[in-house]
């Protein structure tokens, strides 16, 4: 009972510390008095009777201490006094300090926002029932077991016989397609649909907001379909009524049964699901993705036995294997490498940063070896001066940490516009507590990390002194090897950033085989429509081209980035006996002057080449090279699967190589003269920006084909730029880091080289005055610090080398060990970083060594 | 703390000053640190001087755990001092404590002066 009541009064008398101070001066004050009233009594003279009452208190100071320690937690008051001092030395030294402040608050903000997405896509479970159940299950050949890049695509066959291993609670496949949907009383849209097979919301635990999800018996394949939530929203504002409504996914009439929960929607860009037909279960498109859920108990090792046993005693799977991998795992995907790179990134920044806070308090904590000797005579611990020291450190990285936790925010919403498409469920992305508890941790081992090993130096040194020459080198001995770190880690960032950047420049400069530059094109889903299609393609081209910005129009089936097509076997009349296979494209007329693709030879095609002229076709380079072996094509008879009649080549183009891609051989035909449906595209040509014609385009559209979904224009140049997305994310990121780094490492050779020179004042000032030159007493500064510059130069390119091929993958088209790169980045490092030590040193030139040496 | 220069000193056990402080209370009434600590070696039979400093936390322990209480008077001579009083759980501690003390006191004594078997 006492002793509680002790222990609260300590408590509240630390948050009255000077209260409880004020009422100990007055008690000693009159303690004092009494003493030497008696010690006057028995004679004393004043100053006497004063000094043998002091005496016999035992000192006032020390009285007060005592009291202290027994009226409170010590250790507590002791804090708050080195966090009021530590704040006082931060305003004394505002420039060092804010430098330290900006630079931990970058190194920390970008941690925050690099470690939100990290966690976010890596970390974080799936927003799904018990998520470590569910996997993604594959089916590859073995010689690509492990590879998360192949799709690993199933049969509706293979599913149903993998669905049933009793690894598998539950398991479904789907896949997904753009399709048209409409209903009654709005505009068509395009909607991507994802045919499912197995009990898909079942095995993710998902729920509907409204309505129900399929039954079992619709499951096998009546027409209803489930809506995503998005879409519920875009297509019908949220109706609740939508209910038993029909919807038509290209025509054909379903009955929506339910609306999905707006989280954890799977796959992510589905906007309606729907049972896969009896007719689809049959058929043997390797298209299907297989997820599943792992019964209770069963691990994914387990699993993948028995699913290898399975496929092993069928013939069907012809030597293919299936095994499973955590779904997680799986939705990262290729983002995890970039995600690492970035993640390394970031903390090759922070350990940057580290170096140059420590090299700050270091430096602060040798010019104040006099005042923490001072304490320790005065009866400071030792334990008392670390604690003092490290106390100051950590208030820095404190307001460092949360400088940068606000940094963070806003480089989190930078990283995210930055990013490419791909990771999942990006925009839910938040700075929470965990990542702020992490930035915590992270302040507590930074300040130990920083400020432990200069206060173990400098109270070892205690009272004692020191020679300033031999403490100078051994605190630049540290220094010195901070400054080789940065210099190292800079050059290792520089040389990622040189080989993203080669990647792209690359990949930008490539000659795609057509002009990308304005070109959009609308995407049209004819599916479903009935009856020759060649008038409603000329109208709509008419249309689009009479807009007054549109230089041409011309219909495709596949946008230009898109190699791989329709295959058909080309025979050559009276010629090879066995078929080849080619690509064929039916295009509209002025498809090559649109696209403007070169013309190697003969004509392309013209407005004559009608349905009732005779069948011509016009072939690419890729397509005289090898299946014409050269020969001249202009004049070839040509037969085609595909093709009812034998066209006549008139006219020889160039290859699409879309982003570097090399084409396959093609058989362009006139739309005119074949029978086409299904998706195709209106490419436009504009004279404007497209994002200005958009509008008009649209409505052209509409006016003549009010069935046609028309909301969908793309620019030519945003479906190129998603093959080198991961590529330009890596590299803004990398870069930025890059140059933060090459910063921070200058102002760590600045650093070093400017204390250096003050160090070494008063040796330099002794050779200039025995008559050295300034341009020799800069050598004895400068020399070490190349040194210095040069290792760490060499070490990062050594880093660089060893470490880029695991990362290979983030620069395609260049080598990884690209020499041009390992030499450039040091060669950066090693100018910039002389270029500092020159201007930190450049004082030595206005050294007068007799002003000096009379000041010792 | 600075050397004493008197060899014979004697050093107070820990916990013990606490204890006197109280006896010296009950026994005197209301005093204050001064009066106790003259108090003190006045008793004290033989050389001990009390560093007098040393009363400090003693007496912020025992008002902490509620057995003493002070209050700021006036002296004979006419100075401010503050006096503290012993409370009544005070009371009951002393006599709790004083036993302790005893019987700790004789423990070690018996244990110290008992001849080998």
């Amino acid at each position: 009972m006492a002793d509680l009541r002790r222990f609260l009064c300590r408590l509240v008398t630390l948050f009255r510390s000077s209260r409880a101070d004020d009422g100990l001066d007055r008690e000693v004050a009159a303690h004092l008095a009494l003493l030497e009233d008696e010690h006057r009594k028995r004679g004393l003279s004043v100053e006497a009777a004063r000094q043998a009452a002091r005496l016999a208190l035992g000192g006032v100071d020390q009285t007060k201490e005592l009291h202290r320690d027994a009226r409170s937690f010590r250790w507590v008051d002791n804090a708050r006094r080195d966090v009021v001092y530590a704040f006082r030395m931060i305003r004394r030294t505002p420039v060092a300090s804010t430098a330290a402040v900006l630079s931990l608050a970058l190194g920390v903000g970008l941690n925050a926002a690099i470690f939100a997405v990290v966690d976010w896509v890596v970390v974080r479970p799936l927003p799904y029932v018990q998520p470590h159940q569910l996997v993604r299950v594959r089916v590859q050949p073995s010689s690509a077991q492990g590879s998360t890049t192949a799709a690993g695509l199933l049969t509706p066959g293979e599913f149903a016989r993998l669905s049933q291993v009793t690894s598998f609670r539950s398991a479904a496949a789907f896949s997904t397609a753009l399709r048209v949907v409409g209903a009654a009383g709005t505009d068509p849209l395009h909607a991507v649909v994802a045919r499912v097979d197995g009990d898909l919301f079942g095995t993710l635990g998902l729920q509907p907001v409204l309505g129900r999800s399929f039954s079992p018996d619709e499951r096998s394949g009546v027409s209803v379909v489930v809506l995503a939530y998005r879409h519920w929203q875009r297509q019908f504002q949220g109706n609740p009524a939508v209910l038993g409504r029909t919807l038509t996914i290209d025509g054909q009439p379903q009955t929506i049964v339910g609306v999905m929960s707006p989280s954890g929607e799977y796959p992510a860009d589905a906007d309606v699901w729907r049972p896969l037909t009896s007719a689809e279960r049959q058929d043997r498109d390797r298209d299907l993705v297989m997820i599943a859920r792992l019964a209770e108990g069963v691990s994914s090792a387990k699993a993948n036995a028995e699913l290898s046993t399975l496929a092993s005693g069928q013939t069907s799977f012809g030597g293919r294997l299936p095994w499973t991998e955590d779904l997680q795992r799986s939705e990262a995907g290729d983002v995890r490498i970039a995600l690492g790179a970035v993640a390394a990134s970031g903390i090759l920044i922070l350990l940057i940063v580290c170096g140059n806070v420590a090299a700050l308090l270091g430096a602060r904590g040798s010019d104040r070896a006099t005042e923490l000797g001072v304490r320790a005579a005065l009866g400071a611990t030792r334990a008392r001066l670390i604690t003092q020291i490290v106390t100051e450190g950590m208030a820095l990285v404190a307001i460092g940490t949360m400088a940068g936790l606000v940094l963070g925010t806003w480089a989190l919403k930078f990283l995210l516009s930055l990013a490419p498409p791909g990771i999942p469920r990006l925009s839910e992305i938040v700075l929470d507590w965990r990542i702020i508890g992490l930035g915590i941790a992270l302040t507590l081992v930074i300040g130990v990390l920083v400020g432990v090993p200069p206060a173990l130096r400098l109270s070892r040194r205690g009272g004692a002194v020191s020679t300033p020459g031999r403490r100078a080198t051994r605190r630049s001995g540290t220094r010195r090897g901070l400054v080789f770190a940065q210099v190292t880690m800079a050059v290792v960032l520089t040389a990622g950033a040189g080989l993203l950047g080669r990647s792209l420049t690359r990949l930008v400069a490539i000659n795609n085989g057509f002009a990308v530059d304005r070109l959009g094109a609308v995407d049209l889903s004819v599916r479903g429509a009935v009856g020759d299609l060649r008038p409603l393609f000329r109208d709509l081209t008419a249309a689009v081209e009479s807009i007054p910005d549109v230089r041409g129009a011309a219909f495709a089936m596949q946008l230009p980035t898109q190699i791989a097509g329709l295959r058909t076997q080309v025979r050559l009349n009276g010629g090879s006996p066995s078929p080849v296979t080619a690509t064929l494209r039916p295009v509209g007329a002025r498809y090559f002057e649109v696209l403007d693709v070169p013309i190697i030879a003969g004509r392309v095609f013209a407005g004559t080449d009608g349905q009732r002229a005779p069948a011509v076709a016009i072939v690419n380079q890729r397509f005289v090279r090898d299946i014409l072996g050269g020969a001249p094509a202009v004049g070839t008879q040509l037969a085609a699967s595909l093709l009812k009649e034998p066209v006549l080549v008139v006219g020889v183009v160039g290859d699409l190589t879309p982003a570097g891609e090399g084409d396959r051989p093609a058989l362009y035909v006139p739309i005119d003269q074949v029978s086409v449906g299904g998706r195709m595209f209106l490419l436009v040509r504009s004279r404007a920006e497209l994002a200005a014609i958009t509008p008009v385009l649209s409505a052209r559209v509409r006016s003549i084909a009010p069935n046609l979904a028309s909301d969908r224009v793309v620019r030519v140049a945003d479906a190129l730029e998603q093959s080198r997305a991961a590529t330009r994310f890596s590299m803004q990121l990398v870069t930025g880091f890059a140059i933060l780094a090459l910063l921070l490492s200058v102002v760590g050779v600045y650093g070093m080289a400017a204390r250096d020179v003050t160090v070494r004042w008063r040796e330099l000032a002794v050779r200039l005055a025995l008559g050295a030159s300034h341009r020799r007493a800069l050598w004895t500064i400068v020399m070490p610090a190349a040194a210095i510059i040069g290792a760490g130069a060499v070490s990062g390119a050594a880093i660089a080398a060893t470490v880029a091929p695991s990362f290979a993958s983030l620069f395609p088209g260049v080598n990884a060990r690209d020499p041009i790169t390992l030499l450039v980045a040091p060669l950066i490092l090693v100018v910039t970083g002389l270029a500092a030590t020159s201007m930190a040193s450049a004082r030595v030139f206005r050294a007068d060594p007799a002003e000096t040496l009379r000041a010792e | 703390m600075p050397p004493s220069g008197e060899n014979e000193r004697i050093d107070l056990l820990p916990g013990t000053l606490e204890l006197i402080v109280l006896r010296t209370l009950t026994m005197m009434g209301p005093q204050h640190a001064y009066g106790i600590a003259a108090r003190v070696e006045q008793v004290a039979p033989g050389p001990f001087r009390l560093n007098q400093g040393t009363l400090y936390p003693a007496l912020v322990r025992l008002e902490q755990k509620g057995w003493i209480k002070g209050k700021w008077q006036t002296t004979e001579s006419n100075r401010e001092a503050r006096y503290y009083a012993i409370t009544k759980s005070g009371t009951a501690a002393l006599a709790d404590q004083m036993e302790r003390w005893a019987r700790s006191a004789a423990l070690v004594n018996t244990l110290l002066t008992s001849e080998g078997e």
